[in-house]
């Protein structure tokens, strides 16, 4: 297996190398160069990612890929024992590859690569081109890195890093004051997450000793762990989780996603698609195995909010690029909410595809937006179809794929994550839950007919109908530097879904390379699958793989049944979603806003749009409570210490000024006398002595380290004469 | 094979360098930079002894865990002291700073 590992080192070091080299170069390679370096890196780095994946697909047998992951551990720093354990704690770095990690791998270094190229383009004659890719090269490496993580300590240092990255991109044009809040918003945003992520982890430590992932599967699976009770687990599982709120803009804490939209274009796009946000799920999948079932419930809980606040909101966005932000959020809801109902396969698909055509989407904005000189105002397109036909053409493909249409990727994703959904509200119907556990499917379903809806919205008033910005119209174009990778992308967006193309397989078969790994660690067949039960199930619940391996297979169990009855009420339900949306968007958008300015009018269609317009007024919320509560609390402050301390201190002053000035009388007489001429004399000392005092820290530093070395000679030579 | 001695004398390569540093810059942050280059060389010094000297419990590692956040706490005041100069001396060439000079 060396060449998978060498492969694998060459995906990390070769973003790495090419900051490293532009970060010395980069000024002096300039525009276009320093691209086309960065590019060159970045495609080097995709190169070796297929290279792994052919080589992984190649190493295992005929029956699929799922034999078990490569695991790699260094021992870092010993932490002690617990009692109860059968690992002793420690602290490792540790590489951790299975199918998942390969497909992931390969997906982010492929969009890495796709946005440095279309950077090239996008960037041209920006003043600090070269420092762009610096960053953009930057945040490849930490992604890649990330995914290669075993621990999750490993994963938060990366984690950070590509809040970093982020941060720097959001902010990259810095001399906009709306880029430098929106970077600092979203920079704080996720510290408030991170808090979260890191207290969990702590509690990792402290009842484990240990965040390697493998080994947490293996001692924290719900049914199994005896280390903590079921309700520490779960509060772990959620904390986890708290991190990935943050990252993937989930319901609390996504009011940082939309403004990130200041940003360069590309950055969106892989803020979207490959890493910012697809670490936030990648973490859940990888923590899936030790959430309990109420840890879940609250994941589901929060991933259909995000679903319904992120849909509703995309449907007012007077702004391209905003409308987009709000879609991305309501689809990682979806992989939140699958996560949740234990479909972690439906979440990893759906986060595979989901990036092919939200890179897509992005893209295909940007050249809108270049094109038009910088307005993302919907109300300043239209009639573009004709001055972009590729543009047009490839955003309706990224569309219809996002829309769920039949044949294209995110039909397959996305039916798999609702079946799985429904097959969940079954069973908590046979367990006689609560009706409102059955929210879990009718929040996506509902948002399954919105969601081509705003898209058809966005396509319309963007390239169809009549031009409303004349002049901008007349100049708009597209270069092929940024068709080339719209075509690319369309062309993944349509087959990634496809049985034989190597996306679902990879997915499906991490769960079952994890039940291989837990089976051969503990030498016994892997738990029962119990799902629903507050000891819910280990990984790869709704796996549907075949197992056909020499490992144990998997258990077999009614939940076949139920998800196959999921399955159908997913279909039934949402089988002509994107048509009816698609119908619906073209009809009320025909003549641009004409329909629809028309419609708000009344207040019935008015006071809603405008709540969406100001995204339901979550901002507004967060500054009066956050800000203003904080305000206030400095105002109180203020006051107790303007009037009680100073008032204190005020008078304790006026005291002893009139104690002092009595003692000054006597002072100035008799003790002063004394101290002047002692004075004068320490005063003629002090001048000569301070001539040699130059007020040079260096000159001080030097007689330090001449007298150390004196020292020590005259030590030595002692040693040596004794 | 690497044994004690090339680490120690790595050591002795960072803190020479850290000194040097420190004697030669004018630079408040390049003689920060030396500093932290001769508490590296201690760290490097101490989780050395403590693989090859010491008994099985890890206090070298743990005493350079504590100097690299005594470092972290140090460097974080003597940035803001160096702030405070900049505000006052609109530079933070440290020669410059010889106001308390008899």
């Amino acid at each position: 297996m060396p060449t998978l590992l060498t492969l694998l080192m060459f995906v990390v070091v070769m973003p790495l190398c090419g900051f490293a080299i532009l970060m010395a170069l980069g000024r002096r390679l300039g525009e276009p160069l320093g691209g086309y370096v960065g590019t060159g890196f970045a495609f080097a780095s995709f190169a070796a990612a297929v290279g792994a994946m052919v080589s992984w697909i190649g190493s295992r047998d005929g029956h699929g890929y799922g034999v078990g992951p490569l695991v790699r551990s260094l021992g870092w720093l010993p932490v002690g024992t617990y009692p109860g354990q059968r690992v002793p704690g420690f602290l490792d770095f540790t590489i951790y590859v299975d199918s998942f990690t390969i497909v992931m791998l390969a997906m982010v270094t492929l969009i890495a690569a796709v946005v440095h190229l279309y950077s090239i383009g996008y960037m041209r004659g920006d003043a600090r081109f070269s420092s762009y890719f610096i960053r953009l090269s930057l945040f490849g490496f930490a992604m890649t890195a990330l995914l290669l993580s075993g621990t999750l300590l490993q994963l938060l240092v990366f984690w950070e890093l590509v809040g970093l990255c982020s941060y720097l991109l959001i902010g990259f044009w810095h001399e906009r004051r709306d880029a430098r809040n929106a970077a600092t918003k979203a920079f704080l945003t996720n510290r408030v997450g991170d808090a979260g992520f890191i207290i969990g982890l702590g509690l990792l430590v402290a009842y484990v000793g240990n965040t390697t992932l493998p080994d947490l599967w293996l001692m924290l699976a719900p049914s199994q762990q005896t280390l903590m009770s079921g309700g520490m687990l779960s509060l772990i599982g959620c904390l986890l989780f708290c991190g990935a709120i943050g990252k993937s803009a989930q319901f609390p804490l996504h009011t940082w996603l939309p403004d990130a939209m200041a940003g360069p274009t590309p950055v969106s796009a892989l803020i979207h698609a490959a890493t910012m946000v697809a670490a936030g799920v990648f973490l859940l999948i990888r923590i899936d195995p030790i959430l309990t079932g109420d840890a879940r419930l609250f994941v589901v809980v929060i991933g259909a909010i995000t679903i319904a606040v992120g849909t509703l909101c995309a449907l007012a966005q007077r702004d391209l690029k905003q409308a987009l932000a709000y879609s991305t959020m309501a689809q990682l809801g979806y992989m939140v909410l699958g996560v949740g109902v234990g479909s972690r396969d439906g979440a990893g698909f759906h986060l595979l595809t989901h990036a092919f055509f939200k890179a897509l989407l992005f893209l295909a904005a940007g050249v809108v937006i270049h094109g038009m000189h910088h307005k993302s105002r919907l109300e300043g397109y239209g009639g573009l179809y004709r001055r972009m036909p590729v543009t047009a053409t490839t955003f309706a493909i990224g569309a219809l794929a996002m829309s769920a249409a039949p044949f294209l990727s995110g039909y397959y994703s996305k039916e798999m994550l609702l079946g799985h959904a429904a097959a969940w509200v079954h069973l908590a119907a046979d367990e006689h839950r609560s009706g409102l556990w059955s929210l879990a499917l009718w929040v996506p379903v509902v948002a399954a007919y919105l969601t081509p809806l705003y898209l058809m919205r966005l396509w319309m008033l963007t390239f169809a109908g009549r031009p409303r910005d004349l002049k901008a119209f007349a100049r708009a174009g597209e270069p092929g530097i940024l068709s080339f990778p719209l075509v690319l992308l369309s062309g993944l967006a349509i087959v990634s879904g496809y049985h034989w193309f190597p996306v679902r397989s990879m997915v499906e078969s991490s769960g079952v390379e994890t039940r291989a790994y837990a089976a051969w660690r503990t030498l016994a067949p892997a738990p029962a699958i119990d799902p629903l039960d507050h000891t819910w199930p280990g990984p790869a619940v709704f796996s549907s793989v075949d197992t056909d391996f020499d490992v144990t297979p998997a258990p077999a169990h009614p939940l076949a049944a139920r998800v196959e009855a999921g399955m159908n009420t997913a279909v039934r339900y949402t089988h002509w979603a994107w048509l009816i949306g698609i119908v619906a968007g073209t009809i009320l958008y025909a003549r641009g806003f004409a329909f629809t300015d028309r419609l708000c009018r009344y207040a019935v269609f008015n006071v809603p749009r405008d709540w969406l317009r100001h995204r339901m007024y979550f901002d507004d919320l967060y500054r009066w409570v956050l800000v203003g509560s904080a305000r206030a609390i400095g105002q109180v402050v203020d006051r107790f210490d303007r009037y009680i301390v100073d008032g204190l201190i005020d008078g304790a002053a006026r005291l002893y000024a009139s104690i002092g000035r009595g003692t000054a009388a006597a002072d100035d007489l008799i003790v002063d006398g004394v101290v002047r001429g002692v004075t004068r004399g320490i005063w003629e000392g002090g001048a000569g002595v301070g001539a040699s005092q130059g007020g040079r820290i260096r000159v001080y530093v030097a007689s330090a380290v001449l007298a150390a070395a004196v020292l020590a000679s005259v030590l030595m030579t002692w040693v040596v004469l004794r | 094979m690497i044994g004690l001695q090339h680490y120690l004398i790595l050591g002795a390569i960072l803190f020479v360098a850290g000194v040097v540093t420190v004697l030669t810059r004018r630079h408040a942050i390049g003689i920060l930079m030396g500093i932290e280059l001769m508490l590296n060389a201690a760290n490097l010094n101490l989780v050395a002894f403590n693989h090859y000297a010491a008994g099985p419990a890890p206090d070298g590692r743990v005493f350079a865990l504590f100097v690299i956040v005594v470092a972290a706490a140090e460097a974080a005041v003597a940035l803001a002291i160096f702030l405070n100069f900049y505000s006052n001396f609109a530079s933070v060439d440290v020669d410059r700073a010889s106001e308390l000079r008899g």
